[in-house]
């Protein structure tokens, strides 16, 4: 009978807690909060409410149903994000058949990232373990392909891709058509590309099939915005029909809308000139990917106002060129005014954005520009800084507490939340393996 | 006479001198290091500290050294010193780096494809790198003999050797073997019965020239009236199998790429029962699997700090393996395989204090240095900051395990080989410094 009793007053308890609907809370306290945007806070406590932050201050009250994490001596910054990868679409590098970044056609602005993305990859445990809190997952072209598709911007947590996505297209990709001289088209990952025949590299003169690539796109815009026109007017019964479908302009609706910025792929000084061009003939944002060179014309690219995303800092100069070429290209861009975030295209190697952040910052970059171009800067270019990249009351709680500087290879995450979730650090494949071979009885 | 014997004397002293004077120039220097932080690689760090380095050797170490007169000064107040990194796996200074055309190349020798200028070797020294193990790649079972190499870039290639080093063999396993499709073995059953075939070979041959030997020095009788009258024939010499006797006599290492734990297992067998335990395997992803297997053979396990996924032998690659090989008492050294990731050993090296429990900031560092002298086995001489030790010294603007440390000075037995005030920097560049063979070169 007091079994029954207890029972029943345990149900009527936790239907009480549902039913007011108490989000989860957690104050960290005592630790050094960097919050990217606003400064540096000692001592300070950070409360998470929900999925967001609620609270940050060194006089902020601790909220009685809070759980608390001791903070001292540890340090608390904002999640990092890794905006062009393979995360999710691409598992093994070698392994065709977990290949899906490519898909065969010219202009894929149909194809959706977060519909071929794998939420259980291997890698979202180590990005987790990393201190990288959000990706955005990137589509991309094959052999003489324009668009790619949309990207997806995923959180490292959830069980699902519903769970996992933060915003859903959240940009274009486009891989610019070469002008010829400049180089190679910059491409990341790797994935399965239809090789074009002889004939058809020797019969096209590249400057000509780039300018017909690119009227054909700004084609595709015009149509697109002709194609709003025709929706919004047979939505208002201004017209008695809906345009025919089109599945191709519906993928550019929000790019022409200025809602999603368009991330063109584009390498070698002559191609981004006719990039910027291109840009402001089309009035569309955008942000430089690949971008070999951008260095060159960083003043060009600061007026035209186009960050871009900095993949090459582990790359070997030239013969000729400083030995320290690509260590320094990022305080140059820096000093020139074109705002830039780190990326690593391969997903394997996503544990070493922090660390690319940071070579930066001992060849010139300063330290803060170093963090933000993990955190902050990434969210304004994807224009989602209103939800990410720093640690700001009303943020999503993308929470990363640390024993130390996060872009420290030494370092070590402590504890993370992910949307006010707080992660199991140990989800992590490898960390498994660790702990299982360490258990292995010592071998008399 | 007396006059003329004594002048004599002096001419001959002055040419003595002279070459004397020139072997120290070409082979060794002195320098006298002050202070710095010095990281020496035994567990001792010497704060304010002093190296006095005599004829390339280091002759004194500690505080309150005085600078003997004409010793050329290095004021090294507020930098960090430690000794020269050892990248224990590069294909660096090699024009050729597979000979796949036979299933044993172990004829070849890696120091017939010697390139002295490769300026990779200077990339690396701007990365505190002194000295490479550079290698046959891993097409085939028996790969080539090795070559070790100091980085004194601008020097004759002959310079760069060390004269009391060992030779080594490279073997590989696993699928870089097996890719070939038309070469005997096509998976890793073949591979053992090579391994094992040749070896089989190898020990009859070395049991003829023993024999033979023993015969010249009339241990055994001559086993005809032939014999007796004209000595005994000696067999015929086959360069493979000269290879192979001398691993089998213990004389020349044995390093072998391997991926995947029972791959490494069978070659620790396999080699066991002709009485040769593997010097090493390479990158040895899977290592932590067979951690005490590894330190039973005494097998040094040389690895990537977090390379892995990019195929599928790559797939169980776990960044936690240098910390739990260390603690199953498997000497281990993080190397880098690429002309890129040479340039950063140092921050590879500090990722090991990330992953996992129980490293020591020494221990981080020996990764780099000590073990992979240790490997080499020239830990007589290089490895950690020691009197009698050779005077390579890696010198740091910050913590070398700091990813805000760059290196400034490199020193090979007291020769600065780079020197960041007098390299080509991507500042001075862009202020219109040109490469010039001197600048690149940064060698007095």
């Amino acid at each position: 009978m007091r079994k029954i009793t207890t029972l029943i007053a345990i149900l009527l308890l936790i239907g009480a807690i549902s039913a007011v609907g108490l989000a989860q809370q957690y104050a960290i306290t005592n630790a050094t909060i960097v919050t990217v945007t606003r400064g540096t806070i000692y001592n300070g406590t950070l409360i998470i409410e929900g999925e967001k932050i609620a609270a940050i201050g060194t006089s902020v009250p601790v909220p009685s149903g809070a759980e608390i994490i001791d903070g001292t001596g540890l340090f608390i910054f904002p999640g990092m994000i890794d905006p062009n990868t393979d995360l999710g679409l691409t598992e093994i590098g070698g392994v065709t058949q977990s290949q899906d970044q490519v898909e065969m056609g010219t202009y894929n602005t149909f194809i959706r990232a977060s519909q071929g993305a794998d939420p259980n990859t291997i890698m979202k445990g180590i990005a987790r373990y990393n201190g990288i809190t959000s990706v955005i997952t990137v589509p991309r072209t094959s052999g003489q392909g324009v668009f790619a598709g949309h990207e997806v911007l995923f959180n490292m947590g959830g069980w699902t891709v519903d769970e996992m996505t933060d915003k859903d297209p959240v940009s274009m990709q486009m891989t610019f058509p070469s002008f010829g001289s400049g180089g190679a088209r910059a491409r990341g990952g790797g994935g399965r590309q239809p090789e074009q025949t002889a004939a058809q590299t020797q019969r096209e003169d590249p400057r000509e099939r780039a300018e017909q690539v690119l009227n054909t796109v700004k084609d595709l815009f015009e149509n697109t915005k002709l194609y709003i026109k025709a929706q919004e007017d047979y939505a208002a019964k201004r017209s008695p029909a809906p345009p025919e479908l089109d599945l191709t302009l519906e993928g550019l609706i929000p790019v022409v809308k200025g809602e999603i910025p368009l991330t063109i792929t584009v390498s070698g000084v002559d191609n981004m000139r006719e990039a910027i061009k291109f840009v402001k003939d089309t009035n569309v944002k955008a942000v430089f990917a690949g971008a070999t060179d951008a260095f060159r014309i960083a003043d060009e690219l600061a007026e035209a106002g186009i960050p871009i995303l900095y993949s090459q800092l582990l790359t070997t100069p030239g013969q000729n060129d400083p030995y320290d070429l690509y260590y320094a290209i990022p305080s140059i861009l820096d000093k020139a005014g074109v705002k830039f975030a780190f990326s690593i295209s391969g997903a394997s190697g996503i544990q070493n954005l922090p660390f690319m952040a940071g070579m930066a910052a001992a060849y010139g970059l300063p330290k803060d520009a170093a963090l933000k171009s993990v955190t902050i800067y990434p969210a304004e270019m994807y224009g989602v800084d209103d939800i990410l990249g720093s640690l700001e009351v009303g943020k999503l709680a993308n929470v990363v507490v640390t024993n130390g500087d996060m872009l420290e290879p030494a370092t070590k995450v402590i504890h993370e939340f992910i949307r006010g979730a707080k992660v199991d650090l140990a989800d992590n494949w490898q960390y498994q393996q660790y702990l299982k071979y360490l258990a292995r009885p010592i071998k008399k | 006479m007396h006059g003329i014997k004594f002048k004599l004397v002096v001419r001959m002293s002055l040419v003595c001198l002279a070459v004397l004077g020139f072997s120290i120039s070409a082979s060794g220097q002195d320098l006298f290091i002050s202070n710095a932080t010095i990281l020496t690689g035994t567990g001792e760090t010497i704060e304010n500290g002093s190296i006095l380095v005599r004829n390339g050797k280091i002759a004194q170490l500690g505080t309150n050294l005085s600078v003997p007169f004409g010793v050329e000064v290095i004021d090294a107040a507020g930098l960090y010193v430690m000794p020269g990194i050892i990248d224990a796996h590069s294909h660096l200074a090699a024009s050729g780096i597979n000979e796949s055309t036979t299933q044993n190349s172990a004829m070849a020798d890696i120091s017939d494809a010697i390139v002295h200028d490769d300026y990779g070797m200077y990339r690396a020294l701007a990365g505190g790198v002194t000295a490479i193990h550079t290698l046959h790649g891993s097409a085939n079972v028996f790969g080539s003999k090795d070559e070790v190499l100091k980085l004194k870039w601008g020097r004759p290639w002959e310079e760069m050797l060390i004269p009391d080093n060992v030779e080594g063999l490279k073997m590989a396993l696993g699928e870089n073997v097996t890719r070939s499709e038309t070469r005997y073995p096509i998976s890793r059953l073949g591979q053992e019965y090579v391994i094992r075939s040749y070896f089989r070979q190898a020990q009859e041959y070395k049991r003829k020239w023993d024999e033979y030997e023993a015969k010249l020095a009339g241990e055994i009788p001559p086993a005809n009236e032939f014999e007796q009258e004209f000595g005994p024939i000696p067999p015929r010499k086959d360069l493979r199998m000269e290879t192979l006797k001398g691993v089998l006599e213990g004389k020349i290492r044995v390093h072998i790429h391997g991926y995947v734990n029972h791959e490494m297992a069978m070659a620790i067998r396999v080699l066991g029962e002709f009485g040769v335990a593997p010097t090493s395997f390479e990158h040895c992803l899977e290592g932590y699997m067979i951690a005490d297997e590894l330190a039973e053979a005494g097998t040094v396990a040389s690895l990537f700090a977090d390379s892995w996924n990019y195929k599928v032998e790559a797939s169980r690659a776990i960044p936690f393996a240098a910390a739990l090989l260390t603690e199953r008492g498997v000497v281990v050294n993080i190397h880098s395989d690429s002309g890129e990731r040479i340039r950063r050993l140092n921050l590879d090296a500090a990722k090991s204090l990330r992953y996992g429990e129980g490293m020591t900031e020494t221990d981080a560092i020996r990764t780099v240095t000590l073990n992979s002298a240790i490997y080499l086995k020239l830990q007589h001489r290089m490895g950690t900051l020691e009197v009698g030790k050779d005077g390579d010294i890696s010198v740091w603007d910050a913590h070398p395990l700091s990813v805000y440390s760059k290196c400034v000075k490199t020193i090979i037995e007291g020769v600065i080989y780079f020197d960041r005030d007098k390299a080509l920097t991507t500042e001075k560049w862009l202020q219109g410094a040109k490469p010039t063979d001197k600048i690149i070169g940064g060698a007095k």
